[in-house]
């Protein structure tokens, strides 16, 4: 709630334009990251989820890298409405129970291979589930944190902020990677 | 208080010309006289906004936003009303009023979008500009749906032309009589899907002729244009920031800066306009009363004429408010339909598909219009159960990260694949006439007063059966069209939007023929009140189909070329 109040005074400072000093946010991206809504634990277990759902690749960095975890936080603590925040904060709790239960170890104790296994379980319970299941929401996140971060538009996608020109018909051979703005 | 040093009629603060409201319309009646030699005084009651200095998120990156540019709970919770606009986020919100800034009272939901800033809505409109064609001027009287427009089409031609030439309109020459071509620049393209969509379409239907879209972009400037210091567009489709390169039209970028080179404009920021004063003895406007939004301060300014483009609900309020002994119901309104004939775009419908195919295919840079089709309803002769008629638009675009795909859920593979474009997906969505009407009204609040002490304002305005009747059929034409063109997973959805949301509003001040029924002459002129002009929104007598701003740009210049004569001529 600090920081956010931090951000505000800022900006009105700056007359109002939300155009934040760079500096500002590095902040977020470094490991003294404060969060708003999880906890610091919460973070080093939801950018391990998020390094097993989008791994680094022989062309991108992967999602623990680029702590895909401190905007999903900023995300959910002020883009969330008060049921999804709860369906988040239950789910993690009952992720960690069934780590123990279904595989007997903590999430982050599991090998690369068993960390995968396990979340294409779940993705597939979550997929199934009638109602909003707290992975659903969770893999969204992580998506969403993954392909908006810089990294992520620039290595994983293509960022082309000032195209010049457009051009209909561009030639797309398979493996080309999409645009990051649409 | 200093109120006689600022009511007094002195040389500083007596001009040629007022012009109330420094937006799309305002800023080109204000470049109309100022060119002319009329010393032109421009109110703005909102903030300077510099062209591109004023642009503080121009050349920002998503990830550079607290929020990556998507809406907090917060942001909703305090404006419910302006967060819904579609252009509304981290990297606009400087240019839009926020709700708890002027209270206005819904008497039927009605959502109010402003930007109360100098170029007004001119920085953050959607830029599509296409020509009214005859039938939208003729078919509302023909049909008996609204009175009869005191022009026609040839009346207003040649004033298209002298706009889009200035302004700068990317167009293709398509030879429709329902959408007639312009003086234009070179059109944006069809991307493969588009066109084959397109040609589909056309052989099921061969009145059916999508084109593409008409937009207010610099795609190749001529000197006209460079000589505003105004450069291409860069296809980058982040216009609603303020475009650093003066590639779409905005006030900042082109109107207001031609205004000031001629050494002839007075730019006050700040300066709500309370009312229009009205001298008995001389039966003429005489001046303008102002607040200062800041002090709150009161200011009066006298001119010779005054042109009203304060956009239509504003100017709807400030006429209303402008009573004297004359006009005790606001100025010029002896028949009491001021405020009246409210009519608004119906956006309600839309339609989503996918299309299998075209996997080879994909596209380079963001272009900044859509494709159109012209209205094809009850255009020769009323031939549907409902009245006026509606364009229809779609884009195709193939789908990216957030997106269902087959195979595997997590991991590297998964990653790799939705890591490339998916398959295409079409976007189809109307613009729909609704029927200026009596009961559609925005009147004033007798009790309460904003900020600045003006009376509210009271918005009574609503769909009708009409309106669900167009939906209806843009719904069942739309979804014959799609299917024409082989698209599948054809849904329907209806946002069910409050009028307003469209910031395509308009009436209240309507232009005719007969006093009795209107308010303004063929010139824009009231008719009770010659010396004052309404040339934005509020002028309009019925809503066309079109984006209406390019005719309320050619209504302006028309209009104000006239008020200069009339006034050398002695006659106003």
């Amino acid at each position: 709630m600090k920081r956010r109040n931090a951000l505000k005074n800022i900006t009105v400072a700056v007359g109002g334009s939300l155009v934040l000093p760079a500096t500002l946010f590095s902040s977020c991206q470094s490991d003294d990251y404060q969060p708003l809504f999880f906890t610091k634990k919460d973070l080093v277990l939801l950018n391990e989820m998020g390094e097993t759902i989008l791994p680094e690749t022989s062309d991108s960095p992967g999602a623990k890298v680029l702590k895909i975890a401190n905007f999903m936080d900023v995300y959910v603590a002020d883009c969330y409405k008060a049921e999804q925040q709860k369906i988040i904060q239950e789910g993690l709790i009952k992720f960690q129970k069934d780590c123990q239960e279904k595989v007997e170890k903590s999430f982050l104790k599991m090998t690369t291979l068993e960390k995968h296994e396990w979340l294409v379980v779940l993705d597939k319970s979550a997929r199934d589930s009638e109602t909003t299941h707290y992975f659903r929401l969770l893999k969204s996140l992580v998506l969403l944190s993954y392909f908006t971060a810089k990294d992520g538009a620039t290595k994983a996608l293509r960022y082309l902020p000032i195209p010049g020109k457009f051009e209909g018909n561009y030639p797309f051979q398979q493996g080309d990677k999409a645009w990051a703005l649409g | 208080m200093t109120t006689n040093q600022n009511t007094e009629k002195t040389p500083n603060n007596t001009f040629d010309a007022i012009v109330i409201g420094s937006g799309i319309s305002g800023s080109w009646a204000a470049k109309e006289l100022c060119e002319k030699g009329l010393k032109t005084l421009v109110l703005e009651r909102g903030r300077d906004v510099k062209h591109i200095g004023d642009y503080p998120t121009a050349f920002s990156n998503p990830w550079d936003f607290p929020h990556r540019l998507h809406e907090t709970q917060q942001m909703r919770a305090e404006n419910p009303v302006v967060s819904r606009c579609y252009a509304f986020d981290e990297s606009t919100e400087h240019f839009f009023v926020k709700d708890t800034e002027q209270p206005y009272i819904q008497e039927k939901p009605f959502d109010w979008i402003r930007g109360y800033q100098v170029g007004g809505k001119s920085l953050i409109w959607a830029r599509q500009t296409q020509r009214w064609s005859k039938y939208e001027f003729e078919n509302p009287a023909r049909d008996k749906y609204a009175i009869q427009w005191p022009i026609g089409y040839e009346d207003i031609a040649d004033w298209y032309t002298y706009i889009e030439k200035f302004v700068g309109i990317s167009g293709n020459k398509d030879g429709l009589e329902t959408l007639p071509d312009g003086d234009f620049l070179p059109p944006w393209e069809m991307n493969v899907v588009e066109r084959e969509i397109q040609q589909d379409i056309l052989k099921k239907y061969p009145d059916r002729q999508f084109i593409i879209g008409r937009c207010a972009h610099l795609t190749e400037p001529k000197e006209i244009h460079k000589a505003q210091g105004r450069g291409q567009c860069q296809a980058r489709n982040l216009c609603y920031r303020g475009c650093p390169y003066g590639a779409y039209f905005s006030a900042n970028a082109s109107t207001l800066p031609r205004a000031e080179q001629t050494g002839n404009l007075t730019l006050k920021a700040d300066s709500v306009v309370h009312s229009i004063l009205y001298d008995d003895k001389e039966k003429k406007a005489v001046g303008v009363k102002v607040i200062d939004r800041l002090t709150k301060e009161v200011r009066h300014y006298y001119a010779k004429i005054i042109f009203v483009n304060a956009a239509t609900e504003n100017t709807n309020l400030i006429l209303l408010n402008s009573t004297s002994k004359r006009f005790p119901n606001g100025l010029g309104n002896d028949n009491g339909l001021l405020g009246k004939y409210i009519a608004f775009h119906n956006y309600r419908g839309s339609l989503t598909a996918t299309r299998p195919g075209n996997q080879d295919s994909y596209y380079f840079g963001r272009r900044p219009t859509a494709i159109m089709l012209p209205n094809f309803r009850n255009v020769q002769e009323q031939d549907t159960d409902f009245l006026g008629g509606y364009m229809t638009f779609y884009t195709a675009t193939r789908k990216g990260w957030n997106r269902e795909v087959e195979g595997e859920q997590i991991g590297a593979v998964f990653k790799e694949k939705i890591s490339q474009p998916g398959e295409w997906s079409v976007y189809m969505m109307m613009q729909g006439e609704t029927i200026p009407k009596q009961e559609n009204h925005i009147r004033l609040s007798t009790d309460k007063v904003d900020d600045w002490g003006m009376p509210q304002l009271i918005a009574s305005v609503d769909y009708d059966e009409n309106d669900e009747k167009i939906l209806h059929d843009f719904f069942v034409e739309g979804e014959a069209m799609l299917t024409a063109a082989g698209c599948e997973n054809i849904q329907r959805g209806d946002s069910r939007q409050a009028p307003g949301l469209d910031i395509h509003v308009m009436g209240g001040v309507r232009m005719g023929k007969n006093p009795k029924t209107s308010l303004l002459n063929q010139w824009n002129q009231l008719h009770h009140c010659p010396n004052v002009f309404v040339t934005d929104g509020a002028c309009m007598t019925s809503t066309g189909v079109q984006n209406p701003s390019l005719t309320y740009m050619a209504l302006t210049a028309r209009a104000a070329n006239y008020a200069v004569e009339e006034l050398k001529a002695g006659r106003i």
